[in-house]
């Protein structure tokens, strides 16, 4: 066997065991399936460009490679801001079509999370959906340990805020329909 | 949904997005991605598609404003290279050509130094677009970006044979990739790379 061939065997073994949750955190930083998909894509795209590199431990590699790569996204997309047609009759198919209220209620934490401040989503995703320590959260994210542990802090705390605030607005919704 | 622990709200994160797997030949497909881009990197020199932009800066080494004391900065789309003083913008003396794939460039020059940047299309490798890297560039790193470094007189099809370049691997959306184009008359490659690393920022 070639190295050329134990190298794609090693990666695709990585690729196999860490793209679920790449994309998972990639889907909950960038907000679509689409865009997410194209994110971990590159990411391994990368990680396997510098396997040399990345080999001893491709999942802390690849973790700082999507945070980077999600990053580059938001900067692109502030610069370039597109309004696609769903967007804009967003609102008129909440009301008019109970599957994207379904839709949106099955992601309520996602949507929550969403409205976090970006370095608390992004230490929350690391921490708790791709299994992160502090200190590889702290290195993904080029952030200190500590302000990883406070904005951790910060973001749950929030988080609960959010969804009691918004599963208030809900009863209030649900008692004002009965 | 109330949160009361951090192992609660692990396992209500992983459970909303349970239902976004990844494809079955995700790896199949990168690995078919890194051999066309290494193809790429491989394929013989001759074909850089990058002249015809480049002709409309290199008439930019005359073409001078008034210098300034204050650094000057290079800017295309969200990119920045900021230069020293003693460089200053220099207008385009011709548009670049309508023809050209490749989006805004601008330069700078000083004590015949010239500075150009410019950023490609939008491409995934291996497809019409994608501008092939001469055989035998070596691969650099600057600063987070991994790049080619293209000596001068590389490749006869480029105008401006003395330029050294840098050719940086953006990440475009959609998965694709942006060459950003960094070119230099005057300056030693070993320069123009450190120039680079020290001084470009995206925003």
């Amino acid at each position: 066997m070639s190295r050329s061939d134990e190298r794609e065997e090693a990666f695709t073994l990585f690729a196999e065991t860490a793209s679920a949750s790449l994309l998972r955190a990639a889907y909950v930083l960038l907000g679509t399936r689409e865009e997410a998909e194209d994110a971990v894509q590159l990411t391994l795209l990368r990680t396997l460009r510098r396997w040399d590199r990345a080999k001893n431990a491709p999942a802390a590699y690849s973790r700082a490679v999507l945070v980077n790569i999600c990053r580059e996204h938001w900067r692109h997309g502030a610069r370039h801001p597109e309004v696609t047609g769903l967007a804009a009759d967003a609102g008129t198919l909440a009301v008019v079509t109970p599957f994207t209220d379904a839709v949106d209620r099955r992601r309520v934490l996602v949507g929550a999370l969403r409205r976090l401040p970006v370095v608390q989503r992004e230490v929350l995703v690391c921490r708790y959906l791709l299994d992160a320590t502090v200190a590889e959260t702290a290195a993904a994210l080029s952030l200190p340990e500590g302000t990883v542990k406070s904005a951790a802090s910060r973001g749950l705390g929030q988080l609960r805020g959010l969804l009691s605030a918004d599963e208030k607005e809900a009863r209030r919704g649900h008692q004002r329909r009965g | 949904m109330a949160i009361s622990a951090e192992d609660e709200f692990r396992l209500a994160l992983r459970a909303e997005v349970s239902d976004v797997v990844a494809s079955d030949s995700l790896a199949a497909t990168v690995i078919a991605r890194h051999r066309r881009s290494r193809r790429r990197r491989r394929r013989a020199a001759g074909s850089l598609t990058l002249g015809t932009a480049i002709a409309g800066i290199g008439v930019l080494l005359g073409a001078t404003g008034a210098p300034g004391p204050r650094p000057v900065q290079l800017h295309v789309s969200s990119y920045t290279l900021t230069l020293p003083g003693r460089y200053h913008l220099a207008r385009p003396a011709q548009p670049i050509s309508a023809a050209s794939q490749h989006k805004v460039a601008a330069a700078a020059a000083a004590d015949g130094r010239c500075v150009s940047m410019q950023l490609t299309a939008p491409f995934s490798p291996g497809t019409t677009g994608d501008p092939d890297i001469p055989r035998g560039a070596p691969e650099v790193t600057v600063g987070p970006y991994h790049a080619w470094l293209i000596p001068g007189g590389c490749s006869t099809r480029i105008p401006l044979s003395r330029q050294h370049q840098l050719v940086i691997e953006m990440s475009a959306p959609h998965g694709q990739i942006q060459d950003l184009v960094i070119g230099a008359s005057g300056l030693s490659p070993a320069a123009l790379t450190a120039l680079v690393a020290r001084n470009l920022s995206s925003s």
